[in-house]
């Protein structure tokens, strides 16, 4: 067991190593965005005062470092970068850094939510698609993915919205929680968790849409493999041999699936926040991009390629956790 | 004295539109206690589906359409799941082909014969991993308390197909079905689990039904052998009478392609043309095409099976007994 | 010749395929003759605002919430979207395909810093980097395009590498090599014309992730502002929603309508060229 957990560590500390040259690659591109997007801070800072006369732009830019060489200005924010210091928003007049944690938390409850959504309806109805192959269940869950494929998540949303909070009152709108109403303990619980049901749905709507196709395949793929019969052979009921013995073996590919769709999910969170009010990062990033905040912009960016990084990883550590043949070396 | 599998004039098709796309062809046959029946043909002869349709594992493809199937004297065709499921490894176990992928990759060997324990009511969760290495060691597993913790792919082939008998052993079978069990072995393992079965066979006193195209292991390993060609059974008897005197042609042909029928790995080639698809001779003997002595005859009447001195033989002009 | 076994043959017994074909020469037509039905553009205000589909027959569609014509507004729409999509989708299959010709070409060091360089797109979330690009150099049709390329190559990319890998050891690529072809005459004239079929599957259903790209885009305002574009008709919309529900489900529509044609016309092209996937 200790050896294991020893075992574990090790790999991902050494998949983290692994991935620091991307992170260092999307650190640069950052960087020269920065440098290639017309204007600089100092513009943007001076156009908020309104009045800008050369000498107070040229004591911007140097108070911010602006005026030196572009590699200097490299060398300096991979320095910082090295700290967690994505630089200041002049906007919000506080660290980007700061502003991104302060946010982080409701979008990893909302894409969590998503994910566990997306698999469990996933595993569900792929399993039921492939239980009732060619017949009506099925050909309505292949519409119905067909159509998820097509729909833009934030539509959805919208109609959703129309749908459950406007013309049927069940659920809020937006938000994470009830205004004012000063809830603690479960209650506090059960009300985030109402404000979550539409959006988290939404989110992992594409999701559930691979899932469901990836289940109904592998679902058919692999109830026609030899331990299968096998276990029929033993006197196993049809759902033990569902669950325990075809189930276990379909879930390695969602397992991937989810590591490939992570960040196609943090991207559509953007758009899923700002329609929901989701106080998170995407709608953090859409008042960055009403005002023009390139910094936050891109501190975003970065924590995003981070978080894409991080569950990469942990994708591959579940799979290696379910699956005895790929060890954790 | 009972047999421990009899089954009478059973038919299996391809589900599909052909309705004479027979598989299994009116096939007939018994197993008595502690008796070592080989099934022996080509590919193609439909020696696996008979093997699977004793425990009713047919793939979806394939249906059953008649007959019956006495398994310790019940009827398997027309039992319901329920009862279905009690007799799977309880009567009756099959070992398969491919030892590689008939084991859960994700389970550990002990998991999966302790459920198949657990499943009979033939163990406590408490007492389980004691009886799951007993059962290793009774298939001479090395190591076994290691083994039992392990997951399939780290063991070899040979063990895993130690592992797949002792999962078969597990609730004491009265009959163990064993479809090529040692097709996809090297040749020096494949004697060692050959010898295992029959060893099992003393000890534990279950019968073997032995499908194989193997006529080596058959004249080292049977009490009594059946000749499979096209869905049907056209020669059956004791080993060495029909292995020395065979007098279906069919027979004499597989044994006069070996060049030495005593001689390990002998194996059935060359008779010349196929076996036919399912559903493609309607009328007449199905191995009149390829027959050296057909008739006419042989083309229009499909030949009665006869039995003459304890040995059964359809065909119109049977060898003479020498 | 059309038989049961030529191209269009195939393409043609597949029905959902047909039906996504038919789909989308409506949306062409739409982009073609806005500017013929509807000369007043899409943006004059031309009725009294918040009409409802129906209210008024001049209007079938209804107008918004600045009384501006909403199927005038499709029409003009559909341009945007099928622009967008089509010239963001030639320029990533442009880069993907020069990228990923060039790691499964030349192989080794070449290859890994193609791939590295393409693992670091790739990890980057496509929307967030297309919503940074376009803020970055103001919202206009050619930012726009150049960030749904720019987010949209790296799978191309690794699936000509991939191609190429299969290719490479292949005769007649050897005998090209042999005869002394230049790389780029072996690329261009022994390797890419094999690999174009996928090529033009994951193309072709490209055009639709660009078009929902863009949608998303304009819905945030990141949208070219002298172009009406169904994500931007949303936007608009939403400010209405609790009461005037329909100027968002229509360009909504239009959008899944659009995509879904071009999805089932990638699948059918995808059976229609590779016979053998059909039963994968």
């Amino acid at each position: 067991m200790n050896r294991n957990a020893y075992d574990l560590i090790r790999f991902v500390l050494r998949r983290l190593l692994q991935s620091l040259p991307v992170l260092l690659g999307i650190a640069t591109i950052n960087f020269l965005f920065v440098n290639l997007a017309p204007g600089d801070a100092a513009d943007v800072l001076a156009g908020e005062a309104g009045a800008a006369s050369p000498e107070f732009m040229a004591a911007l830019r140097e108070r911010y470092g602006l005026d030196e060489p572009l590699h200097v200005q490299f060398l300096v924010y991979m320095g910082k970068l090295l700290t967690f210091d994505l630089g200041y928003s002049f906007r919000f007049s506080r660290p980007v850094t700061e502003l991104l944690l302060g946010n982080l938390g409701p979008t990893l409850l909302l894409m969590t939510t998503a994910i566990l959504f997306a698999c469990s309806m996933g595993v569900f109805l792929g399993v039921l698609a492939a239980r009732c192959v060619n017949r009506w269940p099925d050909y309505l869950i292949s519409v119905g993915a067909l159509i998820a494929y097509a729909t833009p998540v934030f539509w959805l949303g919208l109609m959703m919205i129309v749908l459950f909070s406007v013309k049927l009152g069940w659920l809020p709108s937006s938000g994470m929680q009830s205004i004012g109403a000063g809830y603690t303990g479960w209650r506090k619980v059960l009300d985030v968790a109402q404000h979550l049901i539409m959006p988290a749905t939404v989110l992992g709507m594409y999701l559930t849409a691979f899932q469901v196709r990836l289940m109904r395949a592998s679902m058919l793929e692999i109830g026609e493999q030899d331990f299968v019969t096998t276990a029929r052979s033993k006197g196993l009921s049809e759902q033990a041999i569902a669950y325990r013995h075809v189930l276990r073996n379909a879930i390695l590919p969602m397992v991937t699936m989810v590591g490939l769709q992570v960040s196609a999910i943090l991207g559509g969170s953007v758009l899923i926040e700002t329609v929901f009010a989701w106080p998170g990062l995407g709608r953090l990033a859409y008042n960055a991009v009403f005002q023009r905040d390139l910094n936050l912009l891109l501190g975003l960016l970065f924590l995003c390629s981070i978080m894409v990084v991080v569950t990469n990883i942990l994708t591959e550590v579940v799979y290696r956790l379910i699956d005895p043949r790929i060890p954790l070396k | 004295m009972n047999p421990v599998l009899s089954i009478s004039d059973l038919r299996a098709r391809l589900r599909g539109p052909d309705p004479h796309a027979f598989v299994i062809d009116g096939l007939s046959l018994q197993v008595g206690r502690g008796e070592v029946v080989a099934l022996v043909g080509e590919s193609g002869s439909g020696k696996t589906m008979t093997a699977y349709s004793v425990l009713r594992l047919l793939p979806s493809a394939i249906q059953l359409v008649g007959g019956e199937i006495l398994l310790g004297g019940q009827d398997v065709v027309g039992m319901e799941a329920r009862q279905l499921r009690e007799v799977r490894g309880t009567l009756a176990s099959i070992i398969f082909q491919e030892p590689m992928t008939s084991l859960n990759p994700l389970m550990t060997i002990e998991r999966q014969i302790a459920e198949m324990l657990l499943t009979h009511g033939k163990t406590t969760r408490q007492t389980a991993p004691a009886r799951v290495i007993e059962l290793l060691e009774l298939v001479r597993m090395p190591d076994a308390r290691t083994r039992a913790r392990q997951y399939p792919h780290s063991l070899s082939g040979g063990l895993r197909q130690r592992a797949m008998i002792a999962l078969a052993l597990a609730c004491e079978p009265q009959i163990l079905i064993a479809d090529e069990p040692t097709t996809a072995l090297d040749v020096t393992i494949q004697q060692q689990v050959m010898k295992l079965l029959l060893d099992l066979r003393d000890q534990l006193g279950m019968a073997i039904l032995l499908i194989t195209h193997d006529l080596g292991v058959v004249a080292e390993v049977a009490d009594r052998v059946a000749v499979m060609y096209a869905g049907r059974i056209v020669e059956e008897g004791p080993v060495v009478d029909l292995l020395e005197a065979p007098r279906h042609p069919y027979t004499a042909g597989l044994l006069a392609c070996l060049p030495d029928v005593a001689e390990a790995g002998g194996r059935l080639v060359e008779i010349p043309g196929l076996p036919p698809k399912p559903g493609s001779i309607r009328e007449g003997c199905r191995f009149a095409p390829r027959c050296p002595s057909a008739t006419d005859l042989c083309t229009r009447v499909s030949p009665e099976t006869r039995i003459e001195a304890g040995r059964a033989i359809a065909c119109h002009h049977p060898r003479m007994p020498a | 010749m059309i038989t049961r076994n030529s191209l269009i043959g195939r393409f043609g017994r597949h029905y959902p395929a047909v039906a996504g074909l038919a789909l989308l020469a409506a949306v062409t037509a739409m982009a073609l003759l806005a500017p013929v039905l509807f000369p007043q553009g899409p943006w004059r205000m031309v009725g009294r605002p918040q009409l409802w589909p129906g209210a008024d027959p001049r209007f079938p569609l209804g107008t918004d919430i600045l009384g501006r014509d909403l199927l005038a507004c499709l029409f003009y729409g559909a341009r945007v979207s099928l622009l967008i999509g089509i010239s963001a989708t030639l320029a990533a299959t442009l880069i993907g395909t020069v990228i990923g010709a060039a790691a499964g070409f030349f192989g080794g060091r070449v290859d890994r810093w193609l791939m590295g360089f393409t693992e670091i797109f790739q990890t980057t979330p496509p929307f967030v980097l297309a919503v940074v690009v376009v803020a970055a150099f103001t919202p206009s049709l050619t930012s726009i395009i150049i960030a749904i390329s720019l987010v949209s190559w790296p799978p191309l990319a690794r699936l000509v590498r991939a191609q190429f890998l299969q290719l490479m050891p292949r005769e007649f690529v050897l005998a090209g090599i042999v005869m002394g072809m230049s790389n780029t005459r072996l690329i261009v004239t022994q390797l890419l014309p094999n690999a174009i079929t996928p090529i033009i599957v994951s193309s072709s259903l490209m055009i639709a992730s660009a078009i929902l790209l863009e949608a998303g885009l304009a819905f945030l305002g990141l949208g070219d502002p002298n172009a009406m574009s169904w994500g931007y008709m949303i936007g608009v919309g939403r400010e209405v929603l609790r009461t005037d529900w329909y100027i968002t489900t229509i360009p909504g529509l239009a959008v899944l309508l659009a995509v879904l044609a071009i999805n089932l016309v990638g699948e059918g092209l995808n059976d229609a060229l590779n016979p053998r996937s059909r039963n994968r």
